[in-house]
C-alpha cells in the first residue's frame, strides 16, 4: 500500500494536465479513497494465482495479507525473485487501476509495464531446474 | 540369467532427456514457451512420477515378451522380481549361451529407457516419440545378436564300436 502511494505520489508531483496544472491534489489519495486500493491488490493477486494455478496448493486472503502457497518440486533458490515480481505486478495493476479512472493516458504506461511483469513471472514461475 | 537394472538411475535417464528437449523449445521462445518446456520435462511431481513409475513397468514388460524366445525350452519361463530401487528380470537361458550378462543389462537398460521415452513422447510429438521406438528397436537388435548359442563342448564320454561302454 505505501508504495502504491509512493509511486501515486510522484506521479502528482510531476505530471500534468492538459492546461499545464499540477495534477497532485486530485491523484493523491484520501483515507477513505485507499480502501480502494486493497481491491485492486486482491484483483492483481487474483491474476497471478490464475496465471500460477498449476502450482497453487492455497490462496486465502485474511486481514490485508494475501497468501498463497505455491508447490514447486523443482526451482533452484528463484523463488524469491518470483515473489519480488509479484509484489512488483500488484503494484503497477493498482496503480494503472486507480489511474484509469482520471488519467487513461497514464494508466496506459502502468498496464504495458504490467503486462511485462506477468511475462517476467511466468519466465520465473515456469522455470525447471535440471533433475537431481 | 539375471538382468538387474536400477530404477532410479533408469528415471533420471529420462528426466535428463526430456529436460534437453523442453530446453531446446524454451529457447525458441523464452515466455511463450516457458510452460509448455515445464510440462514437457519429466518429473517430479507426483503425477509424473507415477507415469514414470508405470511407464517403466511397461517398458520392462515389452522387453520380457521380446526376449522370451531365447528362454530355455526346458525351463521356459520369464519373470521380474522388484527389490528396493532395483528390478530384476529373470529366465533360464540356454545352457549355451556365453557370458554377456554385463553387456545385456546395458542394452537391457539402454532399451527400456527409449521405450519410456516413446510412451512420454506419443501423445505431445508423435514423430519425436517414432525416433524413441525406433532407437529401442535398434537396441534390441543388438540384444538379439547377443542371444546367441556357443559351440557345443567337446564331450569326455567315448563310445566303442564294439561293447558301448564308456572309456
Amino acid at each position: 500500500m505505501t508504495d502504491i502511494k509512493h509511486h501515486l505520489a510522484v506521479i502528482g508531483k510531476r505530471a500534468q494536465d492538459k492546461e499545464g496544472n499540477n495534477i497532485f491534489s486530485n491523484i493523491t489519495m484520501s483515507t477513505a479513497e485507499e480502501s480502494i486500493i486493497s481491491q485492486y491488490v486482491e484483483a492483481a493477486a487474483q491474476d497471478i494465482a490464475a496465471v500460477a494455478s498449476q502450482f497453487v496448493s492455497t490462496c486465502t486472503t485474511q486481514t490485508g495479507v494475501i497468501t498463497m502457497n505455491i508447490e514447486h518440486p523443482r526451482w533452484d533458490n528463484i523463488s524469491n525473485a518470483f515473489v519480488q515480481a509479484v509484489k512488483t505486478y500488484c503494484i503497477l495493476y493498482s496503480v494503472g487501476e486507480y489511474l484509469a479512472m482520471t488519467h487513461t493516458d497514464l494508466a496506459k504506461k502502468y498496464y504495458d509495464d504490467a503486462q511485462q511483469r506477468i511475462a517476467t513471472i511466468t519466465s520465473l514461475l515456469y522455470h525447471k531446474s535440471p533433475a537431481s | 540369467m539375471d538382468i538387474t537394472l536400477n530404477t532410479t538411475t533408469i528415471k533420471q535417464a529420462v528426466k535428463d532427456d526430456t529436460y534437453i528437449t523442453s530446453l531446446i523449445d524454451k529457447s525458441v521462445d523464452l515466455v511463450k514457451n516457458a510452460p509448455l518446456a515445464y510440462n514437457e520435462a519429466a518429473g517430479d511431481e507426483a503425477y509424473h512420477n507415477r507415469k514414470l513409475d508405470r511407464t517403466l513397468r511397461a517398458a520392462v514388460k515389452r522387453f520380457e515378451a521380446a526376449v522370451i524366445d531365447f528362454a530355455s525350452a526346458d525351463n521356459f519361463s520369464i519373470s521380474d522380481s522388484t527389490s528396493g530401487d532395483n528390478i530384476t528380470i529373470s529366465f533360464t537361458a540356454n545352457s549355451r549361451m556365453p557370458d554377456i550378462n554385463a553387456v545385456i543389462t546395458s542394452l537391457t537398460e539402454e532399451y527400456v529407457i527409449n521405450m519410456m521415452l516413446y510412451i512420454w513422447w506419443q501423445t505431445i510429438k508423435p514423430t519425436l516419440a517414432k525416433d524413441y521406438h525406433d532407437l529401442a528397436v535398434e537396441t534390441f537388435a543388438h540384444v538379439r545378436l547377443l542371444l546367441i548359442k556357443k559351440a557345443p563342448t567337446a564331450t569326455n564320454t567315448h563310445y566303442t564300436a564294439t561293447t558301448g561302454t564308456t572309456t
